[in-house]
């Protein structure tokens, strides 16, 4: 019979103190000489200032978020990025700026979901062009490009907690894709449906 | 300045020998596997050396490390890949044993405790992990996770309800529980 109390690490201790002696070398090995120490702290000053105008421009305040920790976790995988939903709670502004960070021309939507499917990807979609693009005139080279090179959709491998792009298809994609993910439905908001996405120009 | 990264090297020396052990025990409760926990709690100390000017108060530093031992457990591969060249220093530094039948026997029975959570969204065993497995108070667990102390509590709570529907016919015995706050 088991229960929720787990069994604990054998010799932790003797394991901590086997682990110090490397690691405290470690990190002695990696502080940094003076002049590069001041460097990097001039430099972090102006980081932690753009950071701070982006972040104010960005985030809403309520969202007691840490900036280091990424809302969406991208990984490389041969030839693949494989992308992860780590903070559902950043938004989707904060989850958009992560794709394009990453390389990838598009954007996250968050849709209403029960709270057990937050923070899952509900439904991908590829456009043409981003919403509002003026549609190009008929018979354009421009109009002909949107239908032979845009719609990369069958080899992107959607999964419920990570999409896998191929870099190659990133590369060489002129389209816009769309990654829908679930966000925990406020009180009284009606769950998203198949249905309800439209895509409207 | 130089004086004050040494200062800062002794610092962290103090934080590893205050709560390396529970991380380790941390980890491996997540992971159920020993190499890998020590692979991640080198990680997640290195990760804070990389991050150590934000850690304004030592007395804040335990739910700041278990927050980014969370975060590294999360993304074990991205973790290892980042800090690979360390890692491997430390492990050529570090005198390691066969594994023991105790340790294995340990991750067998871990690996099954595991299987039991499995059901969960992994908030929720983020949440189960930090307030039941390792005892941090709600308020803790909020600042590791990032997130009001209110989400904690109601996360636990829907972790407790499920675990009590899950082990009605599966792998998990009731125990009663003490409030960790």
């Amino acid at each position: 019979m088991r229960t929720l109390q787990p069994p604990a690490l054998p010799d932790a201790e003797a394991r901590a103190g086997r682990m110090r002696g490397p690691l405290v070398a470690e990190l002695r090995r990696s502080v940094p000489a003076p002049a590069l120490e001041r460097r990097r702290r001039r430099t972090r000053v102006a980081y932690v200032a753009a950071a701070v105008a982006v972040v104010a421009a960005t985030t809403p305040a309520i969202l007691p978020r840490d900036a280091t920790t990424p809302a969406l976790a991208v990984e490389r995988d041969d030839g693949w990025l494989v992308l992860r939903i780590a903070d559902v709670a950043a938004g989707q502004e904060a989850l958009t700026q992560e794709l394009r960070d990453a390389g990838i021309r598009g954007e996250v939507r968050l849709l209403p979901v029960q709270e057990e499917d937050a923070g899952t990807w509900a439904v991908i979609a590829e456009l043409a062009d981003p919403p509002g693009t003026p549609l190009p005139p008929p018979g354009s080279d421009r109009a002909q490009e949107r239908g032979e090179h845009t719609v990369r959709l069958g080899s992107v491998r959607y999964e419920r907690e990570t999409l896998r792009v191929p870099v190659a298809e990133v590369r060489e994609s002129t389209g816009y894709f769309v990654f829908y993910a679930g966000r925990e439905a406020r009180p009284g908001e009606d769950l998203w449906r198949d249905r309800d996405i439209v895509f409207r120009r | 300045m130089r004086a004050d990264a040494h200062a800062d090297a002794a610092r962290f020396e103090r934080l590893f020998d205050r709560h390396a052990a529970e991380l380790l025990t941390y980890c491996f409760r997540r992971t159920a596997d020993a190499q890998l926990a020590e692979d991640l709690v080198s990680a997640v100390f290195l990760e804070a050396w990389r991050r150590r000017g934000v850690l304004r108060a030592e007395d804040e530093a335990r739910p700041w490390l278990y927050g980014i031992a969370t975060n590294l457990v999360r993304h074990q591969w991205r973790s290892r890949r980042r800090h690979a060249a360390a890692l491997a220093r430390m492990a050529r530094g570090r005198d390691e044993g066969e594994p023991a039948d105790e340790v294995l026997a340990r991750q067998e029975e871990m690996r099954a405790v595991l299987a039991g959570v499995a059901a969960l969204p992994r908030r929720e065993q983020d949440v189960l992990a930090l307030c039941v497995w390792s005892g941090l108070s709600y308020e803790d667990a909020a600042r590791a996770l990032g997130l009001p102390v209110g989400t904690v509590r109601s996360r636990l709570s829907r972790a407790r309800r499920r675990l009590s529907v899950t082990r009605a016919g599966g792998p998990l015995a009731p125990r009663p529980e003490r409030n960790p706050s």
